[in-house]
C-alpha cells in the first residue's frame, strides 16, 4: 500500500494536468499573454517599432477607461469558425472592463488568411458592424502585400480613435496617431454635387439669355421644383453621413442585458469583459 | 438548554441554510434563462429593424425581383408581429432563408455590391445574425446550468417541491441553414 501512495498521487496530478490542457485546448485558444497583453503576437507579425506604438496606446486606453484592445496573431484557427474562435476567446480571457465590457479583439488567423474584430457590449456603439468591417477592407490590401505590422498598426489607431471619440476625449500629442477621420464623402458624393451645381448654372443661363418674361415666370417655378427634387434625391446620397449616426444609435439602443462571465476579474491583466457578437470577419 | 435541543436546533438551522441556498441557485438559474432569451428576441429585433433600409437600397437596382423582396418584406412582418417564442423561432428562420435567397440573387448585380450602403448594411446584418448565434449559445448554456441545478442534490429537492422539470436546449431549424438554390 505504502509504495503504491506516490505513483497514485503522480497519476491524479498528470490527468489534472492534462485535463486543464485540455479544456484549452478544446478550441485551440492560446493561453492569455503575462504581460504586454494588448498585442499578443504568436506568430510574429508586428515588428518591433509598430509593437512599441501599439503598446503605448493600449496602455493608454486602458488606464484612462479601462478599455483593453488586443491583437491576436494565431497562425490556424484549426478548423473552427472564426466568430466562435474569437468570442471564446474574447470571453475566455476576458477582454475589457467587467462592468463597462468595452474591449476590442483584433483577431489575425494568418495561414488561414482570416481575420476578425470582435467588439465588447459596451463599444458596439462606436465601433459598428460596418466601421469594423472598413477597418478589415483598410486591412486587406496590405496584407495582401504582405505587410502585416503596418496594416496591424493603422487598424489598431483607427480602432483606439473612435475609442477615444466614444469617451469625449483625444488621445495624447505623444502617441504619435494617424488622421483617424476616414473620408465620409466619396467620390460618387462629389460627383453628384458637381452634377447638381451644373444643372443649376444651366438653368439659370437659360432662364437669361433666352425667353420672355411669361416664360421666365413660369420657367422660374418648374426650376425651384425641379431644385426642391434634386437636393432630396441628393440627400439620399449624401445619406452616408447620416446612415452612420443611426448606425451608431444601433448599437447604444440595442447594447441590452449582455451575459456576463462567470469571473469578474479576467485571465491575468484582463478586466473580465464579454462580447455579445458584434463585429466583422474578412480574409485576404 | 439541554444538550439535545441544542444540537436538534444547529441541525435545523444548517438544513435551513443549505434549503434558503438549494432554491436560491435554482431561481437564479431560472432567472438567467430568461435573461438570456430576451437578449436573444433582443436581436432578432435589430435584424429585423436592418431589413426596411436594406430593402429601400436593393429596390433601386433590382426592380424586377418583386418575388424575393415580397418576401424578405413579409417574412420581416411576421417577425414583428410574432409573439410566442415558437412564433418569432419560426419567422427567424423564415427571414434568414428570405435573405439568403436575396444575397444569392444579389450576385447578378454588381452595380449593387458596389453599393457602399449595401456594404454596410449586409455587414450589420451579418453582425446580426452573428449576435443571434451567441445569443443562442448563451441561452442554452443557461439552459444547461439550469438543468444541472435541478439535476443535482440538493437542487432536485427544490424542483420537486415547486413541479420544475428540465427544459430543452434550444435547436435552430435546419431549414434556416439551407440556402436554397436560384432557379430562372
Amino acid at each position: 500500500m505504502r509504495r503504491a501512495g506516490p505513483s497514485i498521487q503522480f497519476c491524479l496530478l498528470a490527468v489534472l494536468f492534462l485535463a486543464c490542457r485540455g479544456m484549452a485546448a478544446a478550441v485551440g485558444i492560446p493561453s492569455p499573454p503575462a504581460a504586454d497583453i494588448y498585442l499578443a503576437d504568436y506568430v510574429q507579425l508586428v515588428n518591433t517599432g509598430d509593437r512599441q506604438q501599439i503598446l503605448d496606446i493600449g496602455n493608454d486606453l486602458d488606464k484612462r477607461f479601462g478599455a483593453q484592445l488586443v491583437v491576436v496573431s494565431v497562425n490556424t484557427l484549426d478548423g473552427a469558425d472564426i466568430e466562435n474562435y474569437s468570442n471564446t476567446l474574447f470571453r475566455s480571457w476576458g477582454i475589457g472592463d467587467a462592468a463597462k465590457n468595452n474591449g476590442v479583439l483584433l483577431l489575425i488567423a494568418k495561414d488561414d488568411r482570416k481575420f476578425r474584430i470582435e467588439v465588447g457590449y459596451g463599444l458596439e456603439g462606436a465601433i459598428t458592424d460596418g466601421y469594423a468591417g472598413e477597418v478589415l477592407d483598410a486591412m486587406k490590401p496590405m496584407f495582401k502585400a504582405g505587410d502585416y505590422s503596418a496594416g496591424i498598426l493603422a487598424a489598431y489607431q483607427k480602432l483606439a480613435n473612435k475609442i477615444y471619440a466614444e469617451y469625449g476625449e483625444s488621445p495624447p500629442e505623444s502617441l504619435t496617431m494617424t488622421n483617424g477621420t476616414d473620408k465620409e464623402w466619396t467620390l460618387e458624393d462629389c460627383l453628384y454635387l458637381a452634377i447638381f451645381i451644373a444643372l443649376v448654372l444651366v438653368i439659370m443661363a437659360i432662364y437669361y439669355f433666352v425667353l420672355s418674361p411669361a416664360l421666365e415666370l413660369f420657367i422660374c417655378i418648374v426650376c425651384f421644383i425641379v431644385n426642391v427634387l434634386f437636393y432630396i434625391i441628393s440627400f439620399g446620397h449624401f445619406g452616408s453621413l447620416n446612415s452612420k449616426d443611426s448606425y451608431s444609435n444601433f448599437g447604444r439602443r440595442h447594447h441590452g442585458s449582455g451575459s456576463r462571465g462567470s469571473r469578474s476579474r479576467g485571465a491575468g491583466g484582463f478586466g473580465g469583459g464579454s462580447s455579445g457578437g458584434g463585429g466583422s470577419s474578412g480574409g485576404w | 438548554m439541554k444538550k439535545g435541543t441544542i444540537a436538534a436546533v444547529a441541525v435545523s438551522a444548517v438544513l435551513l441554510l443549505g434549503a434558503i441556498a438549494a432554491y436560491n441557485s435554482v431561481m437564479s438559474a431560472r432567472i438567467a434563462i430568461d435573461a438570456q432569451y430576451g437578449q436573444i428576441e433582443n436581436q432578432v429585433q435589430r435584424r429585423a429593424d436592418l431589413i426596411p433600409n436594406l430593402i429601400s437600397t436593393v429596390k433601386g437596382y433590382m426592380q424586377h425581383e418583386e418575388k424575393v423582396l415580397n418576401e424578405v418584406t413579409s417574412a420581416r412582418a411576421r417577425i414583428v408581429g410574432a409573439h410566442s417564442a415558437e412564433e418569432i423561432a419560426a419567422a427567424n428562420g423564415q427571414l434568414t432563408g428570405a435573405l439568403g435567397r436575396l444575397i444569392a440573387v444579389a450576385e447578378n448585380y454588381p452595380s449593387l455590391k458596389a453599393d457602399a450602403h449595401f456594404t454596410e448594411l449586409m455587414r450589420e446584418i451579418s453582425g446580426s445574425e452573428n449576435r443571434i448565434a451567441v445569443a443562442r449559445r448563451d441561452y442554452n448554456e443557461a439552459i444547461r446550468n439550469y438543468n444541472t441545478a435541478i439535476g443535482t442534490f440538493p437542487g432536485n429537492i427544490v424542483a420537486r417541491v415547486m413541479g420544475y422539470r428540465s427544459m430543452a436546449q434550444f435547436v435552430a431549424e435546419e431549414s434556416a441553414r439551407h440556402v436554397p438554390e436560384v432557379t430562372f
